[in-house]
């Protein structure tokens, strides 16, 4: 790297930040919105945004970790054939578990509510969202649903599947349906709120000159995502209405002894739920553009197809439900017209791939932590987009369905790809958010412990899915268990990695290097204010008058030495053109 | 919170408009509501469900555009509120692609 | 709606810009609720579609005048509504909170109507339970789709009541031109129930007549 010298005649190694681990008076941190009261009444009664991200944040990580748990002793569980933990009852409870906890209170909120949150706003230029109050609102909102959700988890927990498919869930089953389903109804309002509220604050609190192609990717995500929540939840919230009706009142809607048509409930519950995997990996694109453009020190590849990509993705996504039930008795007319636009979804996605391997093209490639996660995203992304295909074919997809290649293929897109991201855009941000500077060479560790993990997991899963092992079982015949072995191994290393990060995050926000303004040399109006950020963002609103990702003249490639390192650009990163070449001069 | 200002007033609706307006609207809806009380006992056949449903649509429309202003709403609005129902039309179009052409496999 | 709002609320600055962001975040909140509804129209009319004679012959159990009072009282409230808003926007805050309980009023009205109805649709064993009063089984799905659709609207009735009477206790207070984006949004709200109701309406009592 350059020895940039900073203002303030600091070092610019990467270590030279690093004041005397102070752990108490966090000096930078005066006047940031952490020092806006600190009693616990003070952040439930928040409505700064930042804040109200934090909330979430804390929120979803015990459930990604409740839903992990139950993940952990059902592939601990699967080592032998016969199984070693628990009952088929049993297993069939914590699948359930870990899908439902894992799907509406890990990953659809994950991104959008914390990450989403906390830089929506700063991104764009605005002093908070649009309504702060129905922000707060809907982390409560959340927190209900969730309440009762874990309350059916305490009285016994669901055996149904994350799905709820019907008659299943409403006649035969004996477990907590109706609590689930209405947690997941009611936790679906905090999902539209925080939809309206991204969808208002981007239309109507741009700074001036932020016009709509000058606007982040982040920003055109959570702008995508919130499209999707907005119009698609409420279709969910309908098919757990009905279920609850003919679960709990005995309405015959789903019956199919009095004509009723138990795929009316895969038809509802999957116009949200496919779309709901646009959720969880918009945001994902949208983290994952931001890294790699300041870990190539490169101006994005084809933008403006990148805001068309995510917005048809988002649009072509409502068109494809169909494909999940290939095998379910649905007219094999309609699973033609689902399969075709199930290809055609990849088409955006295909070309967000291309365009990330463009920017890295001729790019000053540095393998910083949120970088390293940026890239094992790609590579996951591609395998599980690639399988969707695959799986978009419905001569394939009948020979696959309900079996692990499923689960395999799902996993390398929520997991690999969104969770993947979540950690990049965690730790690029980290220290916008804190602060502080994370522990670098640990993230690394983590970050490819988390890539080996992740495929130790799940390759093997694709491979026994293809040969017919079959989803959902507690119990496997044992020429299976050698990929049951490596998949479970690969759970443990998966394990570790998730817990690494919590641990030296936690222990950052204490003893964490400060850092600068900017300290990644990134474009982009949350670098040029504070870290953390005051309250109300801005000192003064700031004017947008370039477009973003401006890492290099236009035209030229970045010149050699320049490169993602902390310590750079403490001044607004490449937001002013004229800087960059001068913060690239050997000293 | 902002102490309470005078709102700027940026147009001068006349006080008749107040109530006239609103008023003609809600007697052209009682009168469509007789109309369709009593267009279903009139022997139409198949053709009753869509004269219902027509009348119903005409009746909501009314409200949209005169009730809920849509009439002087932005573009924005307007095209907020087409998404849902445009977003409704694919749920059911597509929906209806398997419902529809399920008999013509297993009669 | 080219009104500016009564107070600015954080992160506004403009009165004007803030009435623009409330209306149009309501308005994606109703496209939403739009479609919540519309996946029940979706189930109701595809089963329609494949059992036609027996749902038509669970139409002709629901009770018209009821339903034909409801619609008209809700008509008659939503046009109340659209005055209170109007009446604010020209400072005449006294028939805007007029108009404000007479919606109350009228919206208590519907629930009470629904009530009795309901009464005597259980005392015609219409609850499709294995006592319901019907030949066809399909008429049994009818009737699932019946109260679940009316008792959800009714749960969005009470919603409207609760926000209708913090208007009112509002216009006690001499406070509504201060929250006119409250009138706004409530109003809006309060139609698109009535919207609704007009479709449940139709649907329920209407069609299969």
């Amino acid at each position: 790297m350059t020895d940039t010298p900073l203002q303030g005649g600091v070092p610019a190694s990467p270590r030279a930040t690093e004041r005397p681990a102070a752990g108490h008076a966090s000096t930078n941190r005066e006047g940031s919105f952490w020092q806006e009261g600190s009693s616990v009444w003070s952040w439930l009664s928040t409505v700064d945004h930042k804040r109200i991200g934090v909330l979430y944040a804390i929120s979803i990580t015990i459930f990604f970790f409740l839903g992990g748990a139950a993940a952990g002793l059902m592939r601990f569980h699967l080592f032998t054939p016969q199984g070693l933990l628990f009952g088929a009852d049993t297993y069939n409870r914590l699948m359930t578990l870990h899908g439902v906890v894992m799907v509406w209170f890990f990953l659809v909120p994950s991104i959008p509510t914390t990450l989403g949150n906390f830089l929506l706003p700063l991104m764009i230029g605005a002093r908070d969202l649009a309504f702060p109050k129905l922000n707060l609102m809907s982390w409560y909102v959340f927190l209900a649903g969730a309440a009762l959700t874990v309350l059916a988890l305490l009285m016994g927990g669901m055996d149904t599947g994350w799905t709820f498919y019907t008659p299943f869930s409403t006649i035969y089953s004996n477990s907590m349906v109706t609590i689930a389903a209405l947690g997941i109804f009611v936790v679906g309002f905090s999902s539209i709120a925080t939809g309206v509220n991204f969808i208002a604050t981007v239309h109507m609190l741009r700074a001036p000159g932020m016009t709509w192609f000058r606007l982040p990717l982040f920003v055109w995500a959570m702008y995508a995502t919130s499209l999707v929540m907005v119009l698609a939840t409420p279709v969910l919230s309908v098919s757990m209405l009905l279920l609850v009706a003919e679960r709990f009142f005995g309405m015959p809607i789903f019956d199919a002894r009095l004509g009723g048509d138990p795929l009316m409930f895969q038809h509802l519950f999957w116009f949200y739920s496919h779309p709901a995997v646009y959720i969880m990996v918009l945001p994902a694109m949208g983290v994952v553009s931001e890294v790699i453009a300041v870990g190539a020190r490169r101006t994005i590849f084809g933008y403006a197809f990148m805001v068309y990509a995510m917005l048809a993705i988002a649009g072509v996504g409502f068109f494809v439900w169909g494909h999940h039930m290939f095998v379910s008795g649905q007219s094999p007319y309609a699973s033609i017209v689902f399969s075709f636009m199930s290809f055609v979804v990849a088409v955006p996605s295909a070309i967000k791939v291309f365009n990330w391997t463009a920017t890295l093209y001729r790019g000053q490639i540095t393998f910083a932590a949120p970088m390293i996660y940026a890239l094992g995203f790609v590579g996951l992304f591609t395998i599980g987009g690639l399988t969707g295909l695959m799986l978009a074919s419905i001569p394939i997809d009948v020979h696959v369905t309900d079996t692990y290649f499923v689960v395999a293929h799902f996993h390398y897109i929520m997991v690999g790809g969104s969770v993947s991201a979540f950690f990049a855009g965690l730790h690029y941000w980290w220290p916008k958010i804190t602060g502080r500077m994370y522990p670098e060479g640990w993230a690394r560790f983590a970050a490819i412990l988390l890539f080996f993990g992740f495929n130790f997991t799940f390759f093997p899963q694709f491979v026994m899915g293809y040969m017919g092992m079959p989803r959902r079982y507690a119990h496997y015949p044992s020429e299976f268990q050698i990929y049951h072995v490596l998949s479970s191994s690969g759970a443990m290393i998966l394990a570790v990695a998730y817990l690494l990060p919590l641990g030296y995050l936690a222990w950052s926000i204490r003893y964490g290097p400060h850092v600068s303004k900017n300290p990644w040399g990134a474009t982009g109006l949350e670098w040029r204010t504070e870290s953390p950020p005051p309250k109300e963002n801005f000192k003064t609103i700031p004017v947008v008058d370039n477009d973003p990702y401006q890492y290099h003249q236009k035209g030229q490639a970045p010149q050699h030495g320049e490169a993602m390192h902390r310590g750079q650009g403490e001044e607004g990163g490449g937001v002013h053109p004229g800087s960059q070449t001068r913060q690239s001069e050997p000293a | 919170m902002a102490s309470p200002r005078k709102p700027p007033q940026l147009y001068e609706a006349p006080s008749s408009t107040v109530i006239l307006g609103p008023a003609l609207v809600w007697v052209g809806l009682l009168a469509l509501l007789a109309a369709n009380i009593g267009l279903t006992f009139l022997p139409l056949g198949r053709a009753k469900t869509a004269v219902n449903l027509g009348v119903a649509i005409v009746q909501a429309s009314l409200m949209f555009a005169v009730f809920m202003r849509l009439n002087r709403a932005s573009a924005l609005v307007k095209l907020t509120a087409a998404a849902g129902l445009v977003w409704l039309s694919f749920l059911f179009l597509i929906g209806s692609a398997d419902f529809l052409t399920r008999p013509m496999i297993s009669p | 709606m080219s009104q500016a709002s009564g107070v600015l609320h954080e992160p506004f600055t403009s009165g004007v810009r803030q009435r623009e962001a409330t209306i149009f975040a309501i308005w994606i909140f109703l496209a939403s609720e739009l479609l919540l509804f519309g996946g029940m129209f979706f189930a109701f009319y595809t089963y329609r579609h494949a059992h036609t004679s027996g749902f038509d012959g669970g139409a002709r159990h629901t009770n018209l005048l009821f339903g034909a009072i409801n619609t008209a009282l809700l008509l008659t409230s939503s046009f109340a509504m659209s005055v209170a808003g109007r009446a604010l926007e020209v400072k005449r805050a006294a028939l805007a909170e007029v108009c404000i309980w007479v919606t109350l009023a009228l919206g208590v009205g519907f629930l009470g109507v629904k009530g009795l109805e309901y009464v005597q649709d259980l005392h015609e064993h219409l609850w499709p339970n294995t006592r319901f009063d019907g030949a066809d089984p399909a008429s049994r799905i009818f009737f699932g789709f019946y109260w679940t659709m009316t008792f959800i609207h009714s749960c969005h009735l009470l919603i409207g009541l609760g926000f209708l009477i913090r208007l009112g206790i509002m216009a006690r207070a001499r406070v509504l031109e201060a929250n006119s984006d409250s009138v706004e949004t409530t109003s809006l709200y309060w139609h698109l129930v009535d919207v609704i109701w007009i479709m449940v309406f139709t649907t329920l009592y209407l069609v299969g007549k």
